[in-house]
């Protein structure tokens, strides 16, 4: 942004009315302005945002006006590809109908590519190569069916999704020349925190479309009514921690020490203080650690739809001397946290939680022990502190399906490797080989995360979590190879490829006359029908795509 | 008892019960069939080649991963245990004595050669991911030579960096006369692991032995000289232990194809001859 657009925004209207004097002096309002929005145009049909994409911005609407598409548009016109599992028949024909040609693609009839079309005749996408975006032809035939409300100037768009780390819930097309104001969700958390108007407005957002149904999905809130629940929505405060952007931190601080790492993790909550409220985690990863000797040690890490500090909380409701937490609780990577004030909990959850309901939650309903634990030391009770310090320090716990190999059990025989292979046209999906602790590896393959940063901005919304399945896959057609998602992988788990036709010469863009190039990675055999290839490969049962947040499943596999 | 071994030995005892179930089946059933007067040895026989012909399947369910025909871990323990039920086939259908004609010998030394790679094959494959995990770093078996060169130019380069920055030849020498042989050397397929102890200790003492010669930026490369003598360790450790993780199958997968075709050929000949087949 350049001044001239700063200072224009800053006399329009919704920025005329932020009182500029409550911006700290580090952090100006002009500053935010200029760092962290940027002014995007948009024609006729052009996709804002697609349903299901991870974004990390919200757009204010300065000029025009948007479509919000209510319902779920077809996935082609999105730009993906619906996944569906193959005939027995179409699973034996890969005998003899996959290519012997690494990374061979078709280029006849339907399956000619549509990133191929893109790249040599710049028709589909628009926007040039900064920022290309897919649209949708004569806007008015092609979703006649489709509900729909239409925004107007001055109207804010995907703040929920760019705050909350959530997937889109709808889709957004320009109807007409728009031009919107993309605000970055660091941008978008400043405007939060020193604009009341902004903070009010994202807060009333957030509580109406998100917040109800998040606390009906938590387990120890499940045994409230609706009512109870809603009271309890517009009583409960939410904060986010940690960097919207942690791939480049986390790459950062790879050779730092553990020590290091962890002192850099924001606290949230810290080991001895008074518990004042009831911590739900919404999105993200945390880290539970205890003060040990000179550091601080990981005793757990705790996903989407746990809680902190429920013992204490019960303890000290009712047993005196009250009793601080027990453990400090971090952000790993983004977090986004509720928190349910201790005089709320005590007066609407407290009393439906009988000691039967606790036993079902898995929490003790007599917790007068934990008072002597206080100022004691847990040991790590499921994994030993070396597996629970490499998966967290590595952000492995981040995956839905990690791929972990038992090194004592395996042969090296390569069979999950050539598995893999004949079931993605000859062409292997991972690598195996990665950091090894005790005697686990984490392959290098795609761990269908829980955060999916690969996701964050997709140009064509090729990358995408399967709305059926739940894996993170990418359309192969519509892939630009732009490696926006090779380059967000904290993992290093998709690989760019240069693609050849059936006679095995590269397929080259016509204007630049390079190879084009395509983003592939584990899809989970997502249109097999016998789940992963590699795991039912595995002749010595030495492999597991593990849900990391399972974590007494993972530690029962690996001490099996 | 810890409750992973609890449970591993759990499972096993399931396979072997059912196993011994079978087994005793087989033996009641030869018996009766033999009680009966009819003809035990081509009823063993053919049950064994059907066997045979099951056992190998488990490399064709290899090469169709796509297919859903229950997982290759499963396919493995059935391999295992319906291997010793296929020894014990093979022992009623001889009858547990040596056969003589040329061609049953033939065919009997092909059945032991595949048993035997058999039970060495699951013997390696219990016992040396271990041993190769503990050893170090996961090498891939393809990428070894690789690895072996660059410790080659590692350990050169540091050598003549010492020579040139202490003006002195010390470990000039000892790379001459000691360390260029040992990274060059490569395991044997079955002498390695004393062999490889054995070239080990030698070169760590006397790498160890240059202390007395060396000045301190001599002494700072023989700690980091140590570092690439540990890593040709585990180079010479891997290699050995995934070369005999992929021979065994070079022996096993061969002579069990010889061993069908040469069965077809046996059962063809002897069902001509006693039932004029």
């Amino acid at each position: 942004m350049t001044d001239e657009q700063v200072a224009d925004l800053l006399v329009r209207g919704p920025f005329a009315k932020i009182d500029a004097g409550r911006f700290p002096p580090r952090l100006p309002l002009q500053g935010v302005l200029k760092n962290d929005t940027k002014i995007r145009n948009f024609e006729k049909g052009d996709i804002i945002v697609r349903e299901g994409d991870y974004g990390n911005s919200a757009f204010l609407i300065l000029h025009g006006s948007v479509r919000v598409v209510l319902d779920s548009l077809p996935a082609a016109m999105l730009g993906r590809r619906t996944h569906e599992k193959k005939s027995l028949f179409g699973s034996l024909a890969q005998l003899w109908t996959n290519s012997k040609i690494p990374e061979a693609r078709s280029l006849a009839g339907d399956t000619v590519s549509l990133a191929m079309r893109n790249r040599a005749r710049g028709r589909l996408h628009r926007g040039g190569d900064s920022h290309p975006h897919v649209f949708v032809q004569d806007l008015a035939h092609a979703m006649p069916a489709h509900q729909h409300v239409i925004l107007r100037e001055g109207e804010l768009l995907g703040e929920i999704a760019a705050i909350g780390r959530t997937p889109r819930t709808t889709t957004v097309l320009a109807e007409g020349d728009t031009e919107l104001l993309e605000i970055r969700w660091q941008g978008l958390r400043e405007l939060r925190l020193f604009a009341p108007a902004w903070k009010e407005h994202i807060d009333r957002i957030y509580r109406e479309r998100a917040l109800f149904s998040h606390l009906r999905e938590t387990p120890v809130l499940s045994f409230l009514g609706a009512d109870e629940l809603t009271e309890l929505a517009a009583l409960t405060k939410f904060e986010t921690f940690g960097n919207f952007d942690w791939t480049s931190s986390f790459q950062k601080m790879a050779a730092a020490s553990g020590r290091v790492r962890v002192e850099q993790e924001p606290l949230i909550a810290r080991e001895g203080d008074y518990p004042n409220g009831l911590i739900l985690i919404r999105s993200g990863n945390v880290r539970l650690s205890q003060i040990y000797n000179h550091g601080e040690r990981t005793i757990s890490y705790l996903g989407k739809g746990r809680c902190f500090g429920l013992e204490e909380m019960l303890h000290n409701a009712r047993q005196l001397p009250p009793i601080p937490f027990r453990r400090s609780l971090r952000a790993i990577g983004y977090v986004d946290i509720l928190m349910i004030p201790t005089a709320d909990f005590e007066r609407i959850v407290l009393p439906t939680l009988t000691p039967e309901r606790l036993a079902l939650l898995g929490v003790d309903p007599e917790p007068a022990s934990i008072s002597e634990a206080v100022g004691g030391v847990d040991a790590p009770k499921v994994l030993g502190p070396d597996m629970l310090e490499f998966l967290v320090e590595n952000r492995f716990i981040n995956g839905a399906a990690t791929m972990l190999i038992d090194m004592d059990r395996c042969t090296r025989c390569d069979d999950c490797v050539r598995a893999c292979a004949a079931t993605h046209d000859g062409n292997p999906r991972f690598i195996r080989q990665g950091p090894v602790v005790d005697h686990i590896m984490v392959a290098n393959a795609c761990m269908h995360c829980v955060d999916p940063v690969c996701m964050i901005g997709c140009p064509t919304g090729a990358i995408s979590r399967d709305s059926f399945q739940g894996q993170i896959v990418i359309n192969d057609s519509t892939c630009i190879g732009c490696a926006a998602c090779a380059n967000s992988c904290p993992y290093q788990n998709i690989h760019m490829v240069p693609v050849r036709d059936q006679t095995g010469t590269f397929i080259l863009d016509e204007v630049t006359r390079t190879p084009i190039v395509k983003a592939t990675k584990c899809d989970l055999c997502v249109e097999q029908n016998v789940g992963p290839a590699c795991v039912n490969a595995c002749p010595h049962d030495a492999m597991l795509r593990a849900d990391m947040s399972d974590v007494d499943f993972l530690s029962q596999w690996i001490k099996r | 008892m810890d409750k992973a071994l609890i449970n591993l030995c759990r499972r096993r005892a399931r396979w072997w019960l059912g196993t011994a179930v079978v087994a005793a089946a087989l033996l009641l059933a030869v018996s009766i069939v033999r009680t009966a007067l009819r003809p035990a040895a081509t009823y063993t026989g053919l049950a064994l080649f059907a066997l045979v012909v099951g056992l190998s399947l488990f490399n064709a369910r290899k090469k169709i991963p796509f297919f859903p025909l229950a997982r290759a871990s499963t396919w493995m323990q059935v391999h295992i245990y319906a291997g010793w039920l296929a020894v014990l086939l093979f022992c009623l259908h001889t009858n547990f004595r040596w056969p003589q004609g040329g061609f049953e010998q033939l065919l009997a030394g092909v059945f032991l050669l595949v048993a035997v790679s058999g039970v060495v094959g699951l013997a390696l494959t219990r016992r040396l991911p271990e041993l190769l995990t503990r050893s170090g770093e996961a090498l891939t078996f393809e990428r070894i030579p690789e690895f072996r060169a660059e410790i080659r130019r590692s350990v050169e380069s540091l050598v003549a960096v010492a020579d040139r920055e202490s003006v002195s030849s010390t470990m000039g020498d000892f790379y001459l006369n000691h360390l260029m042989a040992y990274i060059n050397w490569r395991p044997g397929l079955f002498l390695h692991l004393g062999m490889r102890q054995r070239r080990y200790r030698e070169i760590v003492a006397a790498l160890g032995s240059l202390e007395r010669y060396s000045n301190p930026r001599e002494k700072e490369v023989a700690a980091e000289l140590r570092e690439w003598i540990e890593a040709k360790r585990n180079l010479d450790t891997q290699l050995f232990g995934q070369r005999l993780l992929k021979l065994w199958l070079f022996v096993h997968i061969p002579a069990s194809f010889s061993l069908l075709l040469l069965g077809l050929v046996h059962g063809l000949i002897a069902l001509r001859y006693t039932s004029g087949f």
